[in-house]
């Protein structure tokens, strides 16, 4: 009896020890923060510190290690998905996301880089940074000049690839023109194939981008005088059949892929959803060479 | 809303699986149940591997035998000191990563459970069960991942193909639950066949394919799912049908020109012709405290100012007038319908008041005109996406100041509405016959009528309406009673009163800057009236430049 009158004290103050400690500063000790990647952990609010704990600890990694992403962290350190997805977490966290969000921005995450399906697309190598036949990651852009949100992925995605050498990674474009911006928009895609033509694509479409306010025909031409490319070639071409009948096939490409809007990009074939800012985009190249690699 | 729905199904499916599962476990080995601390007591080391593996085959029986006793904890215990004999021993796996499972160790169950996959990947009921258990996790990923290679050894496996589709609808696979759901949905197996057209439609609501969902769901009825799809069904009905929740509060100013402002409110009385400027005032406020109930209130008031050409400024300010409305709406929705509809009643109150008493310098201000109460019932229904129908009928008793007027009116209508490219382009028509039998029989009369209506969205966010309709009425104790004594209606005698009227209007508007809320509109109208008895006859055209607001709380 007096062992049991002892141990009810000793219970509740267990309990209350387990209580204030659950909701204590030291919450989220056991995560090793080391191992997330690619974000800044020390720069969270502590609300946001609360929710990507409970999104690390209530969220599963879609890849090598199956548990719980913060179980994934402790468990098994090699797992260089969890780590990823654990950064991820976090950056979203950062913006002030609630766990919900968080959860569905995941899902997106994992369908992007393990999709049901992965649709087929032929890049045509002139309008590729590097050969696409041997590169491991494929980055193929469907996008329109005039669209702003493409002037902010297109040049961030060339920097990207760009900065990672060695042939792995190959930035590939697609024609999608809409009239939604401009009707100059059909025309700025068949000067950049006019200017793929004499192999200054990329130089072409990243100075259009750069000058995409105020395009227009006349802007058009001055580019390519700009680029010093041959004008009257330039001229000839992007008004003929053939120059028309390209951007029209890449068009027709991207329909039958159910493209709605621009930019719409597909990593090795997979649809890239989500955001689409540098960080977000870096990320996902590098998970991509990742599997690529058969590393998990 | 929807996804607790597919949990409350995924838990059927998961019970049905671990039910089978349990049943075809099969040996008890009850023979095996005497104490085996004696051979957990004895030492590992130079043991031959044929002892060893004879060791971990009775742990396990033992281990099965707790196990079909319940005592999980024991089970738990024996399979893994079965597996310490004997890692390879697949079955003290799998039945190790049950009992952890059953003992609430679930994350360990599953690595266990993996471990056993892992060793036996072409086992489909191993993978149906990791899958299920991942499911339930919320690991929603690798629960699709093994259910879909599950499915892919075993493709006959209806159990697993529906667990599939419930972990591909976790993982918005819309479209791969829909393509997996297809080859139950003819299955001989009426159970089988419910929960797959729940599941079909809930991929399909998803997609936005509300016609599918419906007729998935309808299909689902029959069946264990029956019930979550009635659910569904009133939920979608209620989200298809219902108006949406909140306030809502509509102004609007305008200020026109008016050639013949006596017909403002269709008083149908008759009046000098006059040109003058005017002000309107509308305010509309509703209500919907839940989607199938509609309270509205309106003060509507009209100024006539300025008067050109009238013959006095009285005449003109006597035509001003303040009309109220309220309104009480339900809506019964119609579930299980194979097409989106509804029913509709709806009780109603209006007056309008006149001010300045019609030139009458005693006359009070101001003073109730016209007073009108009344219900209505009607059904409506989308034929197809973008194709609304609906058929209707309106009973009021109408009270004028001047008693002659006074009696009750029906309607019959059937209304048609057409919203094209993306609601780019709407197209309304409505067909309506009825009468009125007033005090005074002369004013009694049959009628029937027209309206179109449409309205497209322009460039740079102009939206143009244009509307007309056309009514005929008779009626038919006009010559009898106004041509008898003084005739006041100057009828022929034996002749009859028979009006056409109508009107036709535009209206272009446009927001006001980025503003959803306001928006200024242009709305030219004319109205027009042409009589047997001639007094009745006028012709009105009307300007008005408004200023609109619309302002919405959910």
């Amino acid at each position: 009896m007096k062992m049991r009158h002892r141990s009810i004290p000793a219970f509740l103050l267990a309990l209350a020890v387990s209580i204030l400690t659950a909701e204590s500063p030291a919450w989220g000790q056991d995560i090793p923060w080391h191992r997330v990647m690619n974000a800044s952990v020390e720069k969270l609010t502590p609300d946001q510190k609360d929710v990507a704990i409970k999104a690390l600890r209530a969220i599963h990694n879609y890849y090598g290690c199956s548990r719980t992403v913060a179980e994934c962290l402790v468990k098994d350190p090699q797992c260089e998905t969890a780590r990823r997805l654990a950064g991820f977490i976090v950056r979203q966290a950062a913006f002030g996301r609630s766990l919900t969000e968080i959860r569905a921005a995941v899902m997106e995450r994992s369908r992007s880089v393990h999709p049901l399906s992965v649709q087929k697309i032929t890049p045509a190598p002139s309008a590729c940074t590097g050969d696409p036949a041997r590169a491991k990651v494929v980055v193929t852009v469907f996008a329109d000049v005039l669209c702003p949100f493409c002037a902010q992925v297109v040049p961030d995605l060339y920097k990207l690839v760009a900065v990672r050498s060695g042939g792995k990674f190959v930035l590939c474009w697609k024609h999608f023109p809409t009239t939604a911006h401009g009707e100059v928009g059909v025309k700025a895609a068949e000067a950049a194939q006019a200017a793929q033509l004499q192999g200054k694509f990329w130089e072409y479409l990243l100075a259009a981008y750069r000058n995409r306010k105020g395009l227009d025909e006349r802007r058009l031409s001055a580019l390519a005088r700009d680029l010093k490319l041959d004008v009257d070639r330039f001229e000839k071409d992007r008004v003929s059949r053939s120059v028309r009948r390209m951007v029209a096939a890449d068009k027709r490409e991207g329909l039958a892929l159910g493209i709605a809007g621009t930019p719409q990009v597909y990593v090795n074939g997979k649809e890239l959803l989500g955001r689409k800012d540098e960080v977000e985009l870096s990320d996902r190249l590098d998970e991509e060479l990742l599997i690529q690699e058969g590393r998990k | 809303m929807i996804l607790p729905g597919v949990t409350a199904v995924f838990h059927v499916v998961l019970m049905a699986l671990l039910q089978a599962s349990s049943a075809e476990e099969g040996a008890n080995p009850s023979a095996l149940q005497e104490e085996p601390a004696p051979l957990r007591e004895q030492e590992d080391s130079g043991v031959p591997q044929e002892a060893r593996r004879a060791r971990a085959e009775i742990l396990l029986a033992q281990c099965q035998a707790a196990w079909e006793k319940g005592d999980f904890s024991t089970a738990a215990d024996r399979c893994a000191e079965s597996l310490r004999e004997d890692a390879s021993l697949v079955p003290a796996r799998v039945l190790l990563a049950r009992a952890k499972w059953e003992l609430g160790n679930r994350e360990e169950a599953v690595t266990d459970m993996e471990e056993a996959a892992a060793q036996l990947p072409d086992d489909a009921r191993l993978l149906g069960q990791l899958g299920l258990w991942q499911l339930e996790l919320d690991n929603v990923v690798w629960a699709a991942r093994n259910l879909r290679r599950a499915l892919e050894l075993a493709p006959g496996d209806d159990i697993v193909r529906l667990a599939c589709i419930a972990a591909f609808l976790r993982n918005r696979e819309w479209r791969g639950a829909m393509e997996l759901a297809s080859p139950l949905l003819e299955s001989p197996d009426a159970d089988i066949r419910s929960r797959a057209h729940w599941l079909a439609g809930m991929a399909a609501v998803k997609q936005g394919e509300r016609a599918r969902a419906r007729a998935h769901f309808r299909k689902a009825r029959a069946g264990s799912a029956g019930r979550q799809a009635e659910l569904q069904l009133k939920s979608l009905t209620r989200m298809e049908r219902g108006w949406e929740r909140g306030l809502s509060f509509g102004f609007s100013l305008g200020l026109g020109m008016d050639t013949n402002p006596a017909y403002s409110q269709e008083l149908d009385t008759v009046r000098a012709r006059t040109t003058a400027g005017h002000m309107t005032q509308p305010l509309r406020l509703s209500w919907v405290p839940r989607e199938d109930v509609k309270l509205e209130g309106a003060l509507a008031s009209h100024y006539f100012f300025a008067p050109w050409g009238g013959e006095t400024h009285e005449q003109v300010i006597a035509f001003s007038s303040l009309g109220a409305e309220a309104s009480l709406a339900g809506r019964w929705f119609l579930s299980t319908w194979p097409v989106p509809a509804h029913l509709e009643g709806q009780a109603f109150w209006s007056a309008i008041g006149l001010l300045g008493g019609e030139g009458i310098p005693d006359e009070p201000e101001p003073f109730a005109f016209m007073e009108r109460a009344g219900a209505s019932l009607e059904l409506a229904l989308q034929r197809v996406p973008g194709r609304e129908a609906a058929v209707g009928m309106t009973g009021a008793r109408v009270v004028y100041r001047d008693l002659d007027r006074d009696g009750f009116s029906g309607t019959l209508f059937v209304r048609h509405s057409w919203f094209l490219r993306r609601d780019a382009l709407k197209i309304f028509t409505q067909a309506f016959a009825g009468g009125q039998q007033a005090r005074w029989a002369a004013w009694s009369f049959w009628n029937a009528g027209l309206w179109l209506g449409a309205s497209v969205l322009l460039p740079d966010r102009f939206e143009l309406a244009l509307a007309a309709s056309l009514e005929c009425r008779w009626y038919p104790e006009s010559g009898e009673e106004a041509g008898a004594g003084q005739n006041p209606w100057n009828l022929a005698a034996g002749e009859d009163r028979w009006d056409l009227g109508g009107f036709a209007s535009g209206v272009l508007s446009r927001p006001l800057g980025r503003s959803r809320n306001w928006r200024w509109e242009v709305v030219v109208r004319h109205q027009f009236v042409e009589s047997v008895a001639e007094a009745f006859s006028f012709s009105r055209w009307s300007l008005l430049l408004q200023l609109s607001g619309d302002v919405s709380r959910r």
